[in-house]
């Protein structure tokens, strides 16, 4: 079992959901033109991510693991979280409009995203109890808002550099998230 | 196996079931008009008229607390849809003088502006103004980097290559973003049909200003002596002085055109119903359409 600040260092740094696990990549290149959108992306995905998490384990845990049927995690997961997004936007949506209008646009873009269905399974695959699974989920979001901030605003900054044209936007983005992927790898053997 | 599908199909029945109940308790009205009429307004969401976005301004168009006129970018068609979808009935008058276009109060290309410096940085007019008021002679011209290009939500501005921001007409809607955030404060929004155009910005005076530039604006006030219904004045306060025409008195007699010793006032086509939103523009002649010569000046580039 790891301790709580293995759990934490280990989601932000070493194994960083996207620049080490390489999940959560369509987000990661899509919503990272500009630092404004790249916040609300990640106060999503951590909002979905938390709830995703204690959804999944509680599935896992209540339906799955009694009946033997744990291979089937993956699409009940899917399942699972799916519901849960719908259910919470429309909730947001009805209680809290102003939140729905800043954050909205950015809950079905995650519903079915990599990185929120793999936490839910690395919680299982490691063995984690409830409360772990939540600190993790945290943690992997706050790995994931680190990602998608410093790689926001290094794409801000590229756009008004004088780069070849060949090279303007995506090519030169995928190249600055390999750098900063490379910078990650300098954590690996921490552990 | 017969577990597994009962397991996957309860429990999708079971979130179906949450969902089912769920978007009947919590079902938000909305009004369809207000997605209709966010679908007719232009969607560039550019925030001229004062709210945040062509949502806002829907809701507020529903809501009855404003009209479509806010909205500088919307065509005088789908203002008349919108017109019918809020319940006016009969005639709806709607004046093509309404329409408000982007001009450039600068002519210095590269032939008429000379250069101070060479500047190899980063390509951004706000940057680029910090230093010194630009590579260019003059302090009050146009930059040439393009900031205004980068801007534009409807793409309506292409840099020439004469280093002169040239706007399409056919995709200009007057939003007036260009002009609020040139930092040399070249764009201005003025209205469609006008014709006489001061296109410079120098605010010096005298040999200070004719150094600047071949085709920059010396404060003679030649234009406003000369004009024969007093349309143009010269404007002297601490930003330096111009002169100013009055739109509503000029009658297009083209005399101030004539007379300017450093032809920086020209006599330009009004945008038409030529120039439609929505449809390109086909009377580009050459590179140069920002410059007065245009294809008679013989320096192509």
């Amino acid at each position: 079992m790891d301790s709580n600040f293995a759990i934490i260092f280990s989601a932000v740094f070493i194994s960083n959901i996207v620049l080490s696990q390489f999940l959560g990549i369509c987000s990661f290149l899509g919503v990272s033109k500009s630092l404004r959108n790249a916040l609300g992306m990640s106060a999503a995905v951590a909002f979905v991510m938390v709830l995703a998490s204690l959804i999944s384990w509680l599935v896992y845990y209540l339906f799955l693991a009694p009946y033997d049927l744990t291979y089937l995690k993956t699409i009940v997961f899917i399942l699972a979280i799916a519901s849960l997004v719908q259910l919470v936007e429309m909730f947001i949506k009805k209680m809290l409009p102003a939140l729905h209008k800043s954050m909205g646009v950015f809950l079905p873009l995650i519903t079915t995203n990599c990185a929120i269905l793999g936490v839910a399974l690395i919680n299982i695959q490691k063995n984690y109890t409830l409360w772990q699974s939540l600190l993790n989920a945290v943690s992997t979001a706050v790995g994931y808002t680190l990602a998608l901030v410093l790689f926001s605003c290094i794409r801000e900054r590229l756009e008004d550099s004088d780069a070849p044209e060949c090279m303007k936007n995506l090519p030169l983005a995928l190249i600055t998230a390999s750098c900063m992927s490379i910078a990650i790898m300098g954590f690996a053997g921490i552990h | 196996m017969w577990k597994s599908v009962a397991l996957v199909a309860g429990l999708g029945g079971m979130f179906g079931a949450i969902l089912a109940v769920a978007g009947r308790k919590l079902a938000v009205h909305t009004d369809p008009r207000i997605e209709e009429i966010t679908n007719l307004l232009p969607g560039a969401n550019c925030g001229s008229c004062g709210y945040p976005g062509c949502g806002g301004l829907a809701e507020a168009i529903v809501a009855g607390r404003d009209g479509v006129s806010p909205c500088l970018a919307c065509s005088p068609d789908s203002k008349k849809k919108i017109a019918r979808i809020m319940g006016f009935t009969g005639d709806i008058p709607l004046s093509p003088d309404l329409r408000k276009v982007a001009r450039v109060a600068c002519n210095g290309c590269k032939e008429n502006a000379p250069k101070l410096y060479n500047y190899t940085g980063i390509k951004d007019c706000h940057l680029v103004a910090k230093y010194y008021g630009g590579p260019g002679k003059c302090n009050f011209g146009c930059l040439g980097f393009g900031s205004c290009v980068k801007m534009c939500p409807f793409h309506a501005i292409s840099m020439s290559e004469n280093g002169l921001p040239v706007i399409d007409y056919g995709k200009c809607s007057g939003c007036g973003i260009c002009a609020r955030q040139c930092p040399q404060m070249v764009l201005y929004i003025t209205s469609a049909s006008t014709k006489i155009h001061l296109k410079c910005n120098n605010r010096d005076k005298g040999k200070a200003a004719m150094v600047d530039c071949s085709v920059s604006c010396i404060s003679c006030g030649m234009c406003a002596k000369v004009c024969p219904v007093q349309a143009i004045t010269m404007r002297e306060d601490a930003n330096g002085s111009l002169p100013v025409i009055d739109h509503s008195k000029c009658i297009e007699c083209g005399l101030c055109v004539q007379k300017c010793p450093r032809h920086c006032l020209h006599k330009l086509d009004p945008i038409t119903t030529e120039h439609e939103h929505g449809t390109v523009a086909t009377n580009k002649k050459s590179n140069c359409t920002s410059c007065p010569l245009g294809e008679s000046c013989g320096q192509k580039q």
